[in-house]
């Protein structure tokens, strides 16, 4: 029986880098699935950071607690791990685009990411994206908005199939 | 100083490659980086007005936010 | 080596459809996971019911929610109520939907379900559903509350094995 669940590509960065980017993705999935842990370089506690398909930025809304609060707004950018957090911490996060391949349709894009940071402030952010086109994803991109993705930054890109 | 660099995995080949930007995707990200920030201060600005409007309307009525939700509920 | 993520059952619709049944849920694996895309007709909830042979329609499915709206958070629950919830949409574009169930088979302890529900318009949220019923889930019936699922709705119920 051919595999449901499985990877397409993968990377674990050897060195800093702004941002990184799937591209050439195979129209052969249902859905994918890039999950991954990471830190930046920005000096506090968290940064931020931007995912674009096909070159465009997803729109949305965005839910996120502070340890302290919850907030909601329409940005919907990421809140990665940055330098000031605990050292040794990275955060973690999925990002989901179910029917990642239509040519009909706009795409949905689901992140769930937390960071962790002992102190008072930590972030857990759910984030409903669009990524108003009808074309097809062929390529992902996550841009640290302001410093770089450090070393042993995680990124796994999965292709899920459904038959 | 470096530039900051880019790692390009392609899904087709699995090659990985890690190089420095061009001057050209360097000025891409920073307008990138420029227009969130402008979103997030517009969006930011938005949030403020609303809330600003909401107290002053609350401070007309009389009434505290509790007692608005009680109203509404 | 068996599977252990596997797609159960898939459909697409090409036309409007009042409800989505998924039956006859095998009871071979440990959790099941609903996932995919929604098109809906109409801004709406998305809202469920589980059974074994038949629909429980009793007020036994409770649940509790946190959202955000684009410009304000909150959270809630409801208790007795007749259906389980799987979140809110205010408008038809597609959104992302997963429904976790874990240990959905088993017949000894109360099933609870974890929803992930992604509009780019209308409520981002996460909501815990209880279904107060030691019944295996073998049969989930989804209804929008107002309009349709559109033509475009994807959903796959993968089941995921422990061993």
């Amino acid at each position: 029986m051919a595999t449901t669940y499985e990877i397409i590509n993968k990377t674990t960065l050897g060195s800093d880098a702004a941002y990184i980017e799937f591209t050439s993705i195979p129209d052969t999935y249902k859905d994918v699935i890039l999950v991954g842990s990471t830190r930046t370089t920005k000096t506090s506690i968290n940064d931020e950071a931007e995912l674009k398909l096909n070159g465009t930025a997803i729109t949305g809304i965005r839910l996120f607690g502070t340890g302290a609060g919850v907030a909601c707004d329409t940005i919907p950018i990421m809140l990665p791990t940055g330098a000031n957090a605990t050292s040794n911490t990275f955060d973690n996060f999925t990002i989901y685009i179910p029917n990642y391949a239509s040519t009909t349709q706009y795409k949905s894009v689901s992140i769930d990411q937390t960071g962790e940071n002992n102190g008072t402030t930590a972030y857990a952010v759910f984030i409903a994206g669009l990524y108003s086109s009808n074309t097809a994803v062929s390529t992902i991109r996550l841009t640290s908005l302001t410093g770089s993705y450090v070393t042993n930054s995680s990124f796994y890109l999965y292709g899920i199939k459904n038959s | 100083m470096s530039k900051p660099t880019k790692l390009i995995i392609n899904c087709e080949t699995k090659e990985q490659i890690e190089v420095e930007l061009t001057d050209e995707e360097v000025a891409q990200l920073e307008a990138d980086r420029a227009k969130a920030e402008a979103d997030k201060a517009a969006a930011e600005a938005e949030a403020a007005a609303k809330a600003e409007a909401k107290a002053e309307l609350l401070a007309r009525l009389g009434i505290t936010e509790e007692e608005a939700k009680l109203l509404l509920a | 080596m068996a599977a252990t993520y596997e797609p159960i059952a898939t459909t697409t619709l090409t036309g409007t459809q009042a409800n989505i049944e998924f039956t006859s849920i095998s009871g071979a694996y440990t959790d099941f996971i609903l996932t995919g895309t929604v098109v809906r007709t109409a801004g709406s909830d998305i809202e469920f019911v589980l059974g074994n042979g038949s629909y429980d329609t009793g007020s036994n499915y409770s649940l509790t929610y946190l959202y955000g709206t684009g410009s304000a958070a909150g959270s809630g629950r409801g208790i007795n109520a007749t259906k389980g919830n799987a979140g809110y949409a205010s408008s038809t574009n597609p959104m992302s939907l997963t429904i976790q169930a874990q240990n959905y088979s088993n017949t000894s302890t109360y099933k609870t379900l974890l929803v992930r529900n992604s509009p780019a318009s209308g409520d981002v949220s996460a909501i815990v559903n209880l279904w107060r019923s030691t019944s295996a889930i073998n049969q989930i019936k989804l209804t929008p509350n107002s309009g349709s699922f559109g033509a475009g709705t994807s959903l796959t119920l993968y089941g995921i094995k422990a061993a």
